[in-house]
């Protein structure tokens, strides 16, 4: 097998995608990716399912913040065979469902020897707020940003090496979007403030972080849609979070770099869904020339390749599997073009007679 | 620090490609404060044959 090849692959939370917009139901495709590329960088939307989990060597597990940052060359990956994880709460949860994350922790320690803790409450309730863009795409924000902040200093100070944060977020057990999205169709309503909770603390402490929103559980649902079924089975969904830290690389200033570190310009490809190229990770790896490849994954964005005028700059795929089979192709040194029917032509200059 | 949600719509010229796009967008947020998150969320050929693109942003500010 070829040396490794390192793949971004990125869906974007909280925009409704198909694959990837519910609970960690784009890991699948993540799983293949990895197989097919040696090395794969990926996001908690990605890999969060919950109660359910992957580990997976292959994959780093970087959240949206840095992994934006590592895209654009600004932030390095130094691979990390265990972190600390230390446990932010938020004080606005209720004792009871405290002491079932606590439990979720003593659990992932016990029974799968993760290193643990501290455990250290904000000082006020954060104050989750949810929002909507006018495109559908879940935002968020925080009224206590500075707790936050404070409260992850304490953690990282006290030894902490990566930080796992759980916000109580607002209840909206009775609306339509939450049906909606139980059901599988509609956005994630609280992915949007999730993402700003986990930029902010990464973008402050420069550590691997990573959220799970606190709530209660909701009434049995028998329509409930398979992709959305990894957040119902248990008290919280801090298992993934947990797990996906436990591994998640160093984040390194470039200057700092060694051998070994994962650097962009030793980027691939990305794969990205068809209609969300609009990001700030996508944006970077086009100006390094990194290899797009859009998946036929729709959401509630229309940002495609015919639209941003990239044309044949983009290699499109029409599945997660097509995507995994270009990587493989590109990893083995086969021009994609060989693999296309009908069969393109040579690329014959001319030189122009004065 | 607080923490804004911004929607802003820029008038990307025609002699940008796409693969500046984002320095571009990044020169015109930074009046706004500091982008934590954002992203073009849609977008349309302008009269100029340049992009009128929608970004969608969190931003960091200092308190009032």
């Amino acid at each position: 097998m070829a040396a490794v090849f390192p793949t971004l692959m990125i869906v974007p939370t909280g925009i409704g995608c198909q694959f990837g917009g519910y609970a960690g139901d784009a890991l699948p495709g993540a799983r293949l990716l990895a197989a097919a590329s040696g090395c794969l960088v990926t996001h908690p939307n990605v890999m969060n399912g919950a109660a359910l989990y992957w580990s997976d060597e292959r994959i780093s597990y970087v959240e949206g913040w840095g992994l934006d940052r590592f895209a654009a060359g600004q932030l390095v990956l130094r691979p990390r065979h265990r972190q600390r994880v230390g446990l932010l709460l938020d004080a606005a949860i209720e004792p009871s469902l405290r002491d079932r994350h606590l439990q979720v922790a003593d659990a992932c320690r016990a029974t799968l020897g993760l290193d643990i803790g501290p455990v250290l409450n904000t000082d006020v309730a954060l104050g989750v707020t949810l929002c909507q863009g006018d495109s559908g795409v879940s935002w968020g924000s925080l009224e206590r940003p500075d707790a936050l902040l404070r409260a992850g200093e304490k953690l990282r100070d006290a030894g902490a090496t990566a930080i796992a944060v759980v916000a109580r977020f607002p209840e909206d057990s009775g609306s339509e979007a939450l049906q909606a999205y139980r059901h599988g169709s509609g956005v994630d309503a609280l992915a949007g403030a999730e993402a700003v909770i986990s930029h902010l603390l990464v973008r402050h402490l420069q550590i691997p972080c990573a959220h799970a929103p606190a709530l209660s559980p909701l009434p049995l649902d028998p329509q409930l849609d398979p992709r959305a079924a990894g957040e119902e089975l248990a008290h919280t969904f801090l298992p993934c979070v947990l797990v996906g830290l436990s591994r998640a690389p160093d984040l390194i200033q470039p200057a700092s770099a060694v051998p070994g570190d994962l650097l962009a310009s030793g980027l691939g490809a990305v794969v990205v869904p068809e209609g969300a190229l609009g990001g700030e990770a996508v944006l970077a790896c086009l100006e390094r020339n990194v290899t797009v490849i859009a998946v036929t994954n729709p959401s509630v964005l229309q940002v495609s390749s015919h639209a941003l005028g990239l044309g044949d700059r983009v290699v499109s795929a029409a599945t997660y599997a097509e995507a995994a089979g270009l990587v493989l192709a590109m990893r083995e040194g086969v021009a994609l073009p060989s693999l296309q029917r009908p069969f393109p032509g040579l690329d014959v200059l001319t030189i122009a007679r004065d | 620090m607080k923490i804004a949600s911004l929607q802003l719509q820029l008038a990307i010229p025609a002699d940008t490609p796409a693969c500046q796009w984002r320095s571009w967008i990044l020169n015109h947020l930074k009046g706004h404060g500091e982008p934590l998150r954002w992203a073009i969320t849609s977008l349309m050929d302008s009269p100029d044959a340049g992009s009128q693109v929608v970004i969608e942003a969190v931003m960091i500010q200092d308190e009032a």
